[in-house]
């Protein structure tokens, strides 16, 4: 505040001081993800598995508020495709057609559940982390799968959450805190589409 | 004076950032590869993609957003890009053959992103398509793709949003190809 007051009696400092605050404000940031305890990890024996297993073509897109951002796709693209592989439904699991034409695409969308989060860390930047605030990613997975071309779609969705505290804040309820953002990340991504996953194997209509 | 620019300067790079960094692969998406699997067409090569003739080279190169350069992930050329997304996506639908008479070219003719304003962006992109069978032109169509979207003053918010939206276009750009009865019937669906 004294610094504040001494500046302010000419523009050149103002402008520098508010610059210098910014720059703090955004390097002050100290983040801490948690995986929201909503849903869990599926252990291969919680799958229906049909006799016999059928190979999968597998499409995965990433979006962010609806639209398709391929750079996260092209990082989560290996590990949607490994989840589904160790779940142990499909006899194998491929980016192009298989034989019999079973094709399923997997579409996280990932929606914000906090209103004006820029606001919030901006806040808390700007306070040196003293006003601690909490943002939420929610992330939609939508599971469309066809047995084969022609055949009816059956489709699924699973939901999900991370939730990042900026600042002095304490640990929001009912989540996990992830040793680091690739890994809350990771486990979301597993996580979510090994619910969507089994629910579709719940479904009576698949695996006839 | 120094000090201001300087300042103006450094607070536009918080607000923005400077990098160059290029859209994602093109994954081909569900929608797409349905329309491709169940239209009839035959399995079909890709050929020559490129710069429409008279065109700045630099269009093909990289678009801007805000200070921020977008390039492709394609021998940084989008009318490249163009035809990998193509090429994936046919792959995808079991409908790519290298050795195939009937080939897709194509001719990048508009190629924009204006994301500078702070309530609204926008993107254009307009390619010349054609298919031949061996020598002989079947197909002659440019197609344009017009996208508008929310943006925001906040740098961080808006370079990405920008960035995902334009890689977009070339999806929707091929989503209309796909979509055209002419170029079905061209690539041998029906016959």
């Amino acid at each position: 505040m004294r610094l504040w007051m001494s500046a302010a009696g000419t523009t050149r400092s103002r402008v520098l001081y508010l610059t210098l605050l910014l720059a703090a404000s955004s390097l002050s940031g100290c983040a801490t993800m948690y995986v929201d305890n909503g849903i869990k990890d599926i252990a291969p024996v919680e799958f229906h598995h049909p006799q016999p297993s059928q190979p999968v073509q597998l499409l995965f897109t990433f979006e962010t508020k609806g639209t398709p951002n391929g750079r996260a796709t092209e990082s989560l693209k290996k590990q949607v495709s490994d989840t589904v592989v160790a779940s142990g439904v499909f006899s194998s699991v491929s980016g192009e057609p298989v034989t019999g034409g079973a094709l399923m695409s997997i579409v996280i969308n990932n929606v914000p559940i906090t209103d004006n989060a820029f606001g919030k860390g901006f806040a808390t930047g700007l306070t040196f982390g003293l006003a601690g605030n909490t943002v939420s990613d929610g992330y939609v997975c939508t599971l469309d799968f066809q047995a084969h071309p022609g055949s009816a779609k059956l489709s699924k969705v699973a939901r999900h959450a991370i939730h990042t505290t900026v600042g002095a804040k304490g640990a929001p309820p009912n989540a996990t805190k992830a040793p680091s953002p690739r890994d809350a990340v990771t486990t979301m991504t597993r996580q979510i589409v090994g619910n969507a996953l089994k629910d579709l194997t719940a479904d009576p209509a698949f695996g006839q | 004076m120094t000090l201001r620019i300087l300042a103006s300067i450094a607070f536009c790079v918080l607000i923005e950032g400077c990098a160059t960094v290029p859209v994602g692969q093109h994954q081909p998406p569900a929608e797409s590869v349905v329309t491709l699997r169940d239209s009839g067409i035959a399995a079909v090569n890709v050929g020559e993609f490129k710069l429409a003739a008279g065109l700045n080279l630099a269009l093909d190169k990289s678009v801007s957003v805000r200070g921020n350069q977008v390039d492709s992930p394609n021998g940084n050329s989008f009318s490249l890009y163009l035809k990998e997304s193509l090429i994936a996506d046919l792959k995808a639908a079991g409908k790519y053959d290298a050795t195939a008479p009937l080939s897709i070219q194509g001719e990048l003719t508009e190629n924009e992103l204006n994301a500078a304003g702070f309530s609204e962006a926008n993107a254009v992109l307009a390619a010349h398509f054609t298919v031949k069978n061996g020598n002989q032109l079947i197909y002659d169509r440019v197609l344009r793709q017009q996208s508008t979207w929310k943006s925001s003053f906040v740098g961080a918010i808006a370079i990405p949003e920008a960035r995902n939206q334009y890689a977009n276009g070339y999806t929707q750009l091929l989503a209309q190809l796909y979509a055209d009865q002419n170029f079905r019937t061209a690539c041998g669906a029906g016959l």
